[in-house]
């Protein structure tokens, strides 16, 4: 009967270890900050081309809608990726200005649709996506 | 033109298999990272195909045995059965796949919404086969793919460094540093693999015994799984292009659907982008077909179970059920959430990883004269075959460790 309930006792703390090793923060590494902000500039650089793309109109409006759609959902995921894990030390700073910026790319792919049509306000949003651009840049180099 | 729609079996196995979901992206990735420098995998995996294309269209017609119907004779019983069961899996993996990018090219061209869309595809898909012959649904979608051109030509229009381009066609590594190594690697065996996916042979030499193929079209077989092959590699060497010229410069390593179609079209106008849209969905779809279909004749050839897409159904009940089997579970995987890119990097390295049991049992019998009598390997097949063979054994052994490393390609 002892034997049983050490045995159950073992088993519980082994599955309480289990979950909380799961539940800890993965951890960001210096090569994942990397990798990560390579990830973010090409996504500034991907939204940039295609406001050039419908600014001479060579889009259709579903193309166009669906397009910024799947490129939101994309800084979406990076987004989540990062709020998951812990910067590794050393790398905070440039994790967070990557967090950052995705989070700005987030908001001006939200109001793109919006601007259809509006050419000047494309210009201005492709203006904030270069700055955007230059801050990963700058945080990439740091690493 | 008889002859000329024959070769539209070429055309949609090559397109099916070079053009779908995982080349799409996974090229212009290449491009992307590594310019022109992998344009020699491209060569490589066209002249691997042609080979091993030529030989299971002739095994077919000289010895009426489809490629699983190989497998079962040369490799035994258990390991034919694991390659069975991994073949499916694959081509179910990458039926789910196309499915999803199916659904997201005809909302970025309708706009309706993409669930629906993806409930519809398999739905429409199904119907195709049932109601068309063989021969149709290859003129089909073999003959719509070719809207495909027009990512060609944008590479064209794009005036890529031509010379540059040629030096792609020899391996070379331009930085030395072991991650860029790594990386590289990984690209070539993707590419390779892709250009390889085993469904290819299952359905063209399927393809071939529905067509009732004789000893009299053998000619025509080399002619068709080359023709077909160039074209599809012709498409690729465009995917390639494109990448290395609008996303290498600008730093985009592009992971979108939505991205490639853009590229596809990116010099010409909206009419050019409906176009690039319409190839590309008719390329998934042939893909989800031939993978949906290849499920069906692998199970029934394997258990020498009467099949045939031109039979009624009643005369072929466990063939039916099986690619309505291989349709419902790929619309349960697609709908799941799975994301199309996901399943297609999965299928594509395993591929890479079960494709030598494929390989090996087609050469072993292409080259046995009791079977093929004076049909049987000349020496430069069989050389050429090995050769082949031998690559894809090394990239199969290379392929799980380079997705380890380089984490499926991210750079």
């Amino acid at each position: 009967m002892w034997r049983i309930r050490q045995s159950t006792t073992a088993l519980v703390l082994l599955l309480a270890a289990a979950l909380a090793s799961c539940s800890r923060k993965k951890t960001i590494s210096r090569d994942d900050a990397r990798s990560e902000v390579k990830s973010a500039i090409s996504l500034v650089s991907e939204s940039a081309l295609f406001v050039d793309y419908v600014r001479q109109g060579r889009s259709t409006r579903h193309y166009a809608d669906g397009h910024v759609a799947y490129l939101e959902d994309a800084v979406q995921q990076s987004l989540d990726k990062l709020k998951q894990a812990e910067p590794e030390p050393g790398t905070a700073t440039a994790v967070h200005e990557c967090r950052t910026q995705l989070e700005l790319l987030d908001r001006e792919l939200f109001g793109i649709p919006a601007k259809f049509g509006h050419d000047e306000a494309l210009a201005a949003a492709k203006e904030r996506m270069a700055s955007m651009r230059a801050g990963l840049e700058k945080a990439g180099s740091s690493l | 033109m008889k002859k000329l729609l024959g070769l539209t079996l070429g055309i949609m196995t090559a397109l099916g298999g070079f053009v779908d979901l995982g080349q799409i992206v996974f090229t212009m990735q290449a491009g992307a990272l590594f310019s022109y420098q992998l344009m020699w995998s491209v060569v490589l995996g066209t002249l691997g195909i042609i080979v091993y294309m030529e030989m299971c269209g002739r095994i077919a017609v000289v010895a009426k045995e489809p490629v699983f119907a190989v497998v079962r004779t040369q490799l035994g019983f258990p390991l034919g059965m694991v390659t069975l069961i991994a073949s499916n899996l694959l081509n179910v993996i990458t039926c789910a796949a196309e499915l999803g990018g199916i659904a997201v090219v005809l909302h970025l061209l309708t706009g309706w919404p993409e669930k629906l869309l993806l409930i519809a595809t398999p739905v429409v898909l199904g119907a195709i086969i049932f109601l068309l012959r063989f021969q149709w649904i290859e003129r089909t979608f073999g003959l719509s793919g070719l809207t495909m051109a027009v990512f060609a030509v944008s590479a064209v229009t794009l005036h890529p460094d031509w010379s540059q381009l040629a030096r792609g066609l020899a391996p070379a590594i331009t930085q030395p540093d072991t991650k860029h190594w790594l990386l590289y690697g990984y690209f070539a065996v993707g590419i390779f693999s892709a250009m390889l996916m085993e469904y290819e042979v299952h359905f063209y030499s399927s393809g071939a015994m529905e067509e009732d193929w004789t000893t009299k079209d053998l000619g025509e077989n080399f002619m068709v799984s080359a023709f077909g092959s160039i074209l599809g590699a012709l498409l690729t060497a465009g995917l390639l292009v494109l990448g290395a010229l609008l996303f290498l410069p600008r730093g985009i390593f592009p992971e979108i659907l939505s991205s490639t179609t853009m590229a596809g079209a990116f010099p010409f106008g909206q009419k050019a982008l409906v176009l690039a849209l319409i190839g590309t969905m008719a390329c998934l779809a042939g893909a989800a077909l031939e993978t949906g279909l290849s499920g069906a004749y692998n199970l029934c050839q394997f258990f020498n179970l009467a099949w045939g897409k031109n039979q009624p159904a009643k005369a072929v009940p466990i063939f039916t059920a099986a690619w309505i089997g291989m349709f419902v579970v790929a619309f349960l995987i697609a709908v799941s959430g799975l994301r199309p890119l996901q399943l297609v990097n999965i299928s594509i390295i395993f591929g890479m990883v079960v494709m030598p049991l494929t390989y090996y049992p087609i050469l072993k019998t292409a080259a046995d004269k009791n079977i093929m009598g004076k049909h049987v390997n000349d020496r430069l097949d069989t050389v050429l075959g090995t050769a082949f063979l031998i690559l894809i054994a090394i990239a199969a052994v290379a392929a799980i460790p380079l997705m380890i490393v380089t984490h499926s390609g991210r750079p």
